[in-house]
C-alpha cells in the first residue's frame, strides 16, 4: 500500500489573501508507491490508484500580531476537504502559530490533494521550515475500505451555553458499513456494527461571531456518554482588530482512535457561549463542515 | 493489529517555558470494561514505567492523534503566551507541532489544541507527546472525560525489515608510475560489488581509469570524472564500477590506467552489498576545491542506498567525517598525501540525495567524487511494503 510523507526544506512566503495557495513540497521523508513527485508539481500528492486515503498536513508560521493562520487540504484544485484555523495573537506572544490536519475520503485514480494556506495580514507571512515537522504533507491509503464520510447539506443553529448539541448529517458521501441513516437518529453513527479499532476525525466551520466580549466554540467527538477528542477556539475583543476581510470563521478539527464496542453510538458534538440568547451556525460547505469521516484499522 | 490509546488519571502540571513529556498513567479499569477508551494491542505502552511514552514494536506507518485542553482555573493566565502541544520522536525530534496563542479574555476557558501526524517509525522507536507554555509559573493540562489528555497510534501498513545490506569491503593502494594495479576481495554469489578509484597527479598526463575488471570479466562503468585545479596543475579523479557477482570465493579486481605517469598511487575499495538488484541508472560526478566533499544524486526509487567514492589530493587531513543523515564511512585511508573515501546512505525515498565527506582541518584542495544508486531487490508497490532499517554490517574483509 503506497505512502508519503513530503517536506519542503526552505520557508514559503504566502502573499495575504482569502484563497487558499498551495505549499511546495521539495523532498520526501518516507515514500513508496509513487505518490508524489519532488520536481512534477510538487505539491500534490497524486493517488494512482482508487481507494481511501488518509491524509495529513502540519505547518508552522512566522509570527505577527494580526490576522488568522489556516490550514487545509484540497482534493483536485477546488474542494476543500478539510481546514483548521488559529489566530495569531497581539498581545506579545513569542510563539509562531502552528497547525496539523488530518481526514480521509475516497480518491479515483488521477485524483490529488495539496496542503493549502491562507492569511490576511498586513504582509505576506511565511509558512516555516522546521526540520521534520513544518511543513509535512502526508497519505496513505487506508488499510480497509470500512469507511464512512458524512456531511448535512445546510447550516445548524447552536444555541449559547455550556451544553453540547449533536450535528445532524443528512449526506453519506459514503458509508460502507451502513453505521448511519439519513432518515432518523442522523447524528448518530453506529461504528460498533463493525467492531474493532476505528481512526475518525470530524470539521467544522462556525459563523463569525458577534463580537463584544469573548466566545468560545468547541467540536467533540464523543462516543455515548463521553468526549473523546476535541478542538476548540475562542472568538474575543482581542481578535477584532485581526479579523480579515471576509475569512473570519473559525474552522475546527478533531480526531481520534477509538475502540468501538457493539451498541455504542458516535456523535459530532459542539457548543458555544455567545452572548446569552444568541445563537451561532455550523456553516454547512458539504465539503468540509461539517463532516464525520471514519476508517476502521484491521488486522493487517 | 498494532495499536494503542492512552489516557491520565488528574491534571498536570507543567513549568512555564520548559516542554514536558505527558504522562499516561491510567491502566486497566474493569469498571468501565463495558467501553475500551484505553487500550494497547502491542505492548507499545506501559501505564506505570516510562509512562509518557509509546513505544514502536511493529515497524510501520502509523497515524497519531492527541488531544489536550489546558487549565482555565487560573484568573488571568488563559489571557497570555502561547500553548504548544507537540510529537516527539526517540526524544529528540518533534514531527508534529501546535502553537496556539489563547488571548481567551480572561474567560474560564479550557484552551483545547488537537495533533495529528503520519509517519514511519521503526521498533524501537518511541514518541512522547510534549506541551509548553509560557503562562510565567506552574500550570496545568485538564483532566476531563477521555478526551484530556489522550493519545492514539494505529498502525495502516506494517513494513518489514528486509532489503539492502552492507557486507564486506577491501580497500587497496597502487603502485605510482604504473598503468595497472589489482587487489583480492571476497564475495559471495548474488552479491552486488562496487568497486570506487580515486587517483591523483601533479603531473601535466590526464589521469583516467579506462577499464576495471572482476575476475577477467569486464565491471559496468557507472560514473566517473576528474578535476584540474589549473593554478596548482593538479588533478585528482573518482569513478565507481559494479558487477552482480554469479559465484563465490576471492575474485581479483584488477583495473587500467590512461597514463602510467601519476605521481601519486591510485587508492581502491570494493564494497559488497547483498539484498540488491543492482545499480539503477542514475549515477553523477562531481568536483570542487573545498574541505567538504559532495555529490547530488536524484534517486529513483524509495528503498534504495546511494554509494559514493571520494579523492582529495594534496592534503594529509583524511576525509573521515560523515556528513548528510545516516551516511556510513566503509573505506577510508589517507596516503603519500591523497585522502580517499568511501561509503553509503540509506534513502528512504526518491528524490535528491546527498552524500558527503569532510576533512575536519587542512587547506581547500580540489578533489572529485562519483556516487550511484543500488536498487532495492524490495517491491515498492508490494503490498506489504519493505523498507530496509538500520545499515546493518554482516562482516569485513580486508
Amino acid at each position: 500500500m503506497p505512502y508519503v510523507r513530503a517536506y519542503h526544506d526552505t520557508s514559503q512566503a504566502v502573499e495575504a489573501s482569502s484563497l487558499w495557495s498551495a505549499l511546495s513540497f521539495n523532498s520526501e521523508a518516507f515514500s513508496s508507491g509513487g505518490l508524489h513527485s519532488t520536481a512534477t508539481n510538487n505539491s500534490r500528492i497524486t493517488f494512482a490508484s482508487s481507494g481511501y486515503y488518509i491524509v495529513s498536513a502540519g505547518t508552522e508560521w512566522s509570527l505577527s500580531a494580526d490576522s488568522y493562520r489556516h490550514l487545509g487540504i484540497r482534493k483536485n484544485g477546488s474542494s476543500v476537504i478539510v481546514a483548521s484555523g488559529r489566530w495569531t495573537n497581539p498581545t506579545g506572544s513569542t510563539a509562531n502559530p502552528s497547525l496539523t490536519v488530518t481526514t480521509m475520503d475516497l480518491f479515483d485514480s488521477g485524483d490529488y490533494v495539496e496542503a493549502v494556506v491562507r492569511h490576511e495580514a498586513a504582509t505576506s507571512q511565511f509558512v516555516l521550515y522546521s526540520s521534520k515537522y513544518s511543513p509535512f504533507f502526508a497519505a496513505v491509503q487506508a488499510p480497509t475500505t470500512k469507511a464512512i464520510r458524512l456531511t448535512h447539506s445546510a447550516a445548524q443553529t447552536i444555541s449559547t451555553g455550556n451544553s453540547y448539541t449533536g450535528l445532524n448529517f443528512d449526506t453519506e458521501i459514503f458509508d460502507t458499513i451502513g453505521a448511519h441513516s439519513t432518515a432518523a437518529a442522523t447524528s448518530e453513527i453506529n461504528l460498533g456494527l463493525s467492531t474493532g479499532i476505528w481512526l475518525m476525525g470530524a470539521s467544522c466551520e462556525w459563523q463569525r461571531a458577534a463580537i463584544t466580549t469573548g466566545t468560545y466554540m468547541h467540536l467533540a467527538l464523543r462516543e455515548e456518554g463521553f468526549a473523546i477528542a476535541d478542538d476548540g477556539l475562542f472568538a474575543g475583543e482581542v481578535h477584532v482588530g485581526q479579523q480579515g476581510a471576509g475569512q473570519n470563521t473559525l474552522f475546527m478539527t478533531a480526531q481520534s482512535g477509538e475502540a468501538m464496542a457493539s451498541t455504542f453510538m458516535m456523535t459530532v458534538r459542539a457548543r458555544q457561549n455567545a452572548t446569552p440568547g444568541s445563537t451561532l451556525d455550523i456553516l454547512a460547505t458539504l465539503s468540509y463542515s461539517p463532516i464525520f469521516w471514519a476508517v476502521k484499522m484491521e488486522p493487517l | 493489529m498494532p495499536a494503542v490509546r492512552v489516557t491520565s488519571t488528574g491534571l498536570q502540571y507543567t513549568e512555564t517555558g520548559v516542554w514536558t513529556a505527558i504522562n499516561f498513567n491510567d491502566g486497566p479499569d474493569e469498571t468501565r470494561s463495558w467501553r475500551d477508551d484505553v487500550f494497547d494491542t502491542d505492548g507499545m505502552h506501559d501505564y506505570v514505567t516510562e509512562n509518557n511514552k509509546i513505544y514502536f514494536n511493529t515497524p510501520g506507518w502509523y497515524v497519531l492523534t492527541h488531544g489536550n485542553a489546558w487549565g482555565a482555573s487560573q484568573a488571568g493566565a488563559g489571557n497570555v503566551g502561547y500553548r504548544q502541544n507537540a510529537f516527539r520522536l526517540n526524544g529528540t525530534d518533534f514531527i508534529a507541532i501546535n502553537s496556539d496563542n489563547p488571548s481567551c479574555g480572561g474567560d474560564l476557558v479550557h484552551w483545547v489544541m488537537p495533533l495529528t501526524a503520519q509517519y514511519h517509525f521503526n521498533a524501537g522507536d518511541y514518541i512522547e507527546v510534549m506541551v509548553r507554555h509560557d503562562v510565567g509559573s506552574s500550570y496545568f493540562i485538564h483532566k476531563a472525560n477521555q478526551n484530556t489528555p489522550h493519545a492514539a497510534a494505529a498502525i495502516a501498513q506494517r513494513t518489514v525489515s528486509t532489503g539492502i545490506k552492507f557486507v564486506s569491503y577491501t580497500k587497496a593502494s597502487g603502485t605510482s608510475g604504473v598503468s595497472t594495479g589489482s587487489f583480492t576481495h571476497y564475495a559471495s554469489s548474488g552479491d552486488l560489488v562496487i568497486v570506487g578509484i580515486g587517483l591523483f597527479s601533479t603531473r601535466s598526463s590526464a589521469q583516467e581509469v579506462t577499464g576495471v575488471t572482476f575476475n577477467s570479466t569486464a565491471m559496468s562503468t557507472a560514473a566517473k570524472g576528474g578535476n584540474f585545479i589549473t593554478a596548482s596543475s593538479r588533478r585528482t579523479f573518482a569513478g565507481l564500477w559494479y558487477h552482480k557477482t554469479a559465484t563465490t570465493g576471492a575474485v581479483t579486481v584488477a583495473y587500467t590506467l590512461a597514463s602510467s605517469s601519476q605521481s601519486h598511487p591510485p587508492i581502491a575499495a570494493a564494497l559488497t552489498y547483498a539484498g540488491t538488484t543492482g545499480v539503477a541508472t542514475t549515477a553523477v560526478t562531481s568536483t570542487g576545491n573545498s574541505s567538504l566533499l559532495s555529490a547530488a544524486l536524484t534517486m529513483s526509487q524509495a528503498k534504495s542506498w546511494i554509494v559514493g567514492v571520494g579523492i582529495a589530493g594534496n592534503t594529509a587531513v583524511p576525509n573521515s567525517t560523515v556528513a548528510g543523515t545516516s551516511t556510513v564511512e566503509r573505506a577510508e585511508t589517507t596516503a603519500t598525501a591523497v585522502s580517499f573515501w568511501m561509503g553509503d546512505a540509506f534513502s528512504n525515498s526518491s528524490g535528491s540525495r546527498t552524500i558527503q565527506s569532510r576533512r575536519s582541518g587542512g587547506a581547500a584542495v580540489g578533489w572529485a567524487m562519483a556516487a550511484l544508486e543500488i536498487d532495492s531487490s524490495q517491491s515498492a508497490s508490494s503490498l506489504v511494503a519493505a523498507l530496509v532499517g538500520p545499515l546493518a554490517l554482516m562482516g569485513v574483509g580486508q
